[in-house]
């Protein structure tokens, strides 16, 4: 009985080698297969018979960008393009880029000003200036200039501005018709709506507390409303001091009163965006700040009936700046420079933005597009947002955010201290000045400014 | 024979050794040459900057201080607790209450649940509208109760609830382990000398389980600088300065700031950290061992 295991335990342990070798040919096998097939698609990319794009798929979907690619498949015979989304889109795009072999054209919340400046993306200065799909401009000029001019990375643009949202405060419609309530043409009449509200019994504004950085564009507004564009624009470029500018920190101030005067739902610090949404569209509070997404976003949980518009942020009595300034922010598609068919991300690029399909896109997912003319046959809710955009003097976005992380964190820290009632409105100013001081002195962080447009007042 | 014996261990010892080195030592050593870099993880630009991010992280980061205070604030608060409900429900047990294997079970039954899945349990609990603590508070007082408990003011003191909720039961099977082995006779005689029941635990259960309670304050310490899922789903993935800890600091700088080489340098200061205070919490309550 020993003899007999002694012999059986060789042949065992080789049947087990055999199987395992065995298993790591099928395995290395599968792996050469694989890539075999991902050297044919780089080949094919390389010749530009085929185009690979990859996006983040969140509430827009993957529809309308496959029939777009449908779309540009049959005006450009002999090319494909290969179209995939993932909602963490990120760690598909990390390993690709650092191995140098990237999409040809993607759309992810990647820090793409780094990218840009560490020479990973493809500047499409060139591209822009040649001609747009289906209209007589250029590329370039058939952009909103405003959002355009955030695209500006060392004198040059690596990206363009897609889907594009409006900051502004949401009401709903039929409370305001029931009260006798109208939108505020001034900051007063704004504090003196949200008393009425108060005392209807009803929170005036629901806010999505968990996420503070919603009150920004309220904050920021508010201060360009006081003092003009140009002391915003230096708190965008991190000019030394702006974050102290006195006015500043009365609009700190306001905010919090606002907060302390119960303007604010009781118990919205610890409300995420859909909670403090689902308060506006449930009607037990009579506004919310939001982006011109809201409407989209909450499609599918508003109830039948309910109405809701918009009205951008009022002006100050007395105030320098021009009521109509908008503050926005947008998304952004690149061509990553080492893209096997460069030339193809960019042809896709600029067929995604033509008018055309710009414009159906807006319709279709109900927001608005960084293209001038996309804003036609919008639904109901957007008409004040396209009103907002077409009358604006200028925009603004808080690319400070985009460009600094950490910085964005210390103000959305801020915010929350603020609105908490546990820092004052001169310390929440310092504090992020101080952050801002952080950056400017630390050498390895690369420094952006944005164009401060000629039509900035003050 | 020997020789082919020692060449036969050491051939099986190959891929285990192998192993360790490719999915720990190699990544250990990367993290340690990458922390003194300048990268953002995502291009092949890197630049060398010595010891400027530990020099930043130690000298010029206040985040990095609040962090490690909120650790620290998680490596007592909850041991504390613990350690002695652990210890008191031990002791309860083993007296033979009735109904004691139910009440192990039930003791234990959070350590099968994913940090994750108790911390979205945790999450509905704290709800303002509509959470049990609210709904419970509201019928005790008669009257509606809307506290925020994840607001920065109470995020901290909220999150120990779900640590000791969930920690208990390990702790709890571990002192029972420990008290059972301990015979029976020693307290038969402590009564006989007139000892009462706080007598008898001070001068017999702590000094014959101090061992244990050294692994479970090590194991506590480790886990109050670790932690990580509790904080991250909490604070719905965007931790702020009331809640920011070292590790979910870590994850903001290497993977939403795109500051690699900076998360690296916190990963390897919290390694250290970790090291040094296990080591310190070991040399603290390393007392001559009890033999029985």
């Amino acid at each position: 009985m020993p003899k007999r295991q002694v012999i059986a335990r060789p042949i065992g342990a080789a049947a087990r080698i055999l199987a395992a070798a065995g298993l790591l040919l099928a395995v290395v096998g599968l792996l050469l297969a694989v890539a075999g097939c991902s050297g044919q698609e780089q080949a094919a990319r390389r010749a530009g018979r085929e185009i690979e794009v990859q996006i983040f798929l969140g509430g827009y979907g993957l529809d309308f960008f496959q029939e777009v690619a449908r779309g540009y498949e049959r005006t450009h015979p002999g090319v494909k393009v290969t179209l995939s989304g993932d909602p963490r889109i990120i760690d598909k795009l990390r390993p690709r880029l650092l191995a140098e072999n990237p999409p040809d054209l993607f759309w992810a919340f990647l820090p793409i000003w780094r990218l840009a400046d560490d020479g990973v993306l493809h500047a499409l200065d060139a591209d822009l200036a040649t001609r747009a799909y289906g209209q007589k401009i250029t590329w370039g000029e058939s952009f909103l200039p405003g959002p355009l001019a955030t695209t500006v990375v060392a004198g040059k643009r690596y990206f363009v501005p897609t889907d594009l949202s409006v900051f502004l405060m949401w009401y709903n419609v039929g409370m305001f018709r029931e009260h006798g309530w109208r939108p505020p043409a001034r900051w007063d009449e704004f504090m003196a709506l949200c008393e009425r509200i108060k005392r209807a019994g009803i929170a005036p504004i629901a806010f999505q507390g968990r996420y503070p950085d919603y009150a920004l564009p309220m904050l920021l507004n508010l201060f360009q409303r006081k003092v003009g564009g140009r002391p915003l624009f230096d708190l965008i470029n991190l000019k030394p001091g702006a974050w102290l500018h006195p006015d500043l920190v009365a609009s700190a101030a306001t905010l919090q009163e606002m907060m302390e005067k119960g303007y604010f739902q009781p118990g919205c610090m610890g409300m995420t965006h859909t909670e403090a949404q689902m308060e506006f569209v449930n009607s037990r509070a009579a506004m919310v700040p939001c982006g011109t997404w809201l409407k989209a976003e909450m499609t599918n949980t508003t109830p039948r009936g309910f109405e809701m518009s918009s009205f951008n942020y009022p002006g100050v009595r007395g105030g320098k700046g021009d009521p109509s300034v908008a503050g926005i922010s947008m998304g952004y598609w690149c061509v990553p420079a080492q893209a096997a068919n460069l030339r193809g991300g960019v042809d896709f690029l600029k067929w995604v933005t033509s008018r055309e399909n710009a414009n159906q896109f807006a319709r279709s997912k109900d927001t608005l597009f960084a293209i001038r003319g996309a804003d036609r046959n919008l639904a109901r809710e957007l008409a004040p947002a396209v009103a907002v955009m077409r009358r604006a003097r200028y925009t603004w976005a808080a690319m400070m955010s985009n460009w600094y992380p950490e910085l964005s964190k210390r103000i959305v820290d801020g915010l929350a201290s603020l609105m908490s009632g546990n820092i004052s409105p001169e310390e929440f100013c310092q504090r992020i000045e101080q952050a801002c001081d952080r950056i400017r002195r630390d050498s390895n962080t690369p420094k952006y400014q944005m164009p401060v447009p000629a039509e900035v007042e003050g | 024979m020997r020789r082919e014996a020692r060449r036969m261990a050491a051939l099986f010892l190959l891929p285990a050794c192998g192993l360790y080195a490719l999915l720990f030592l190699y990544p250990v050593i990367s993290s340690l040459v990458l922390s003194l870099y300048d990268w953002d993880g995502f291009s092949q630009q890197r630049r060398f900057v010595g010891l400027g991010n530990f020099r930043r992280l130690l000298g010029d980061d206040p985040m990095f201080w609040t962090a490690l205070k909120h650790n620290l604030f998680l490596l007592s608060v909850p041991t504390v607790i613990i350690l002695a409900a652990a210890l008191f429900f031990a002791g309860a047990l083993t007296s033979g209450v009735r109904g004691s294997k139910f009440f192990r079970i039930t003791y234990f039954f959070p350590n099968v649940i994913s940090m994750v899945a108790i911390t979205l349990l945790w999450f509905f609990i704290y709800n303002p509208n509509f959470g049990l603590l609210n709904g419970l508070l509201g019928k005790l007082t008669g009257s509606k109760v809307s506290i925020v408990w994840l607001d920065p003011n109470h995020i901290m003191a909220a999150l120990v609830a779900p640590i000791v909720w969930c920690s208990l039961g390990f702790y709890l099977v571990l002192f029972l382990a420990g008290m059972e082995s301990i015979p029976q006779t020693y307290y038969d005689a402590a009564r006989v000398d007139g000892a009462n029941a706080w007598q008898q635990f001070r001068s017999i259960t702590v000094p014959l389980m101090w061992d244990i309670i050294t692994v479970a304050v090590v194991f506590l310490v480790i886990g109050g600088l670790r932690i990580f899922e509790l904080i991250y789903v909490m604070a719905l993935g965007y931790p702020n300065e009331q809640s920011q800890v070292i590790s979910t600091y870590l994850y903001e700088q290497a993977f939403n700031n795109a500051n690699m080489g900076y998360g690296l340098a916190i990963a390897v200061v919290l390694f250290v950290l970790v090291f040094a205070t296990t080591a310190a919490a070991m040399r603290l309550m390393g007392r001559e061992q009890t033999e029985f």
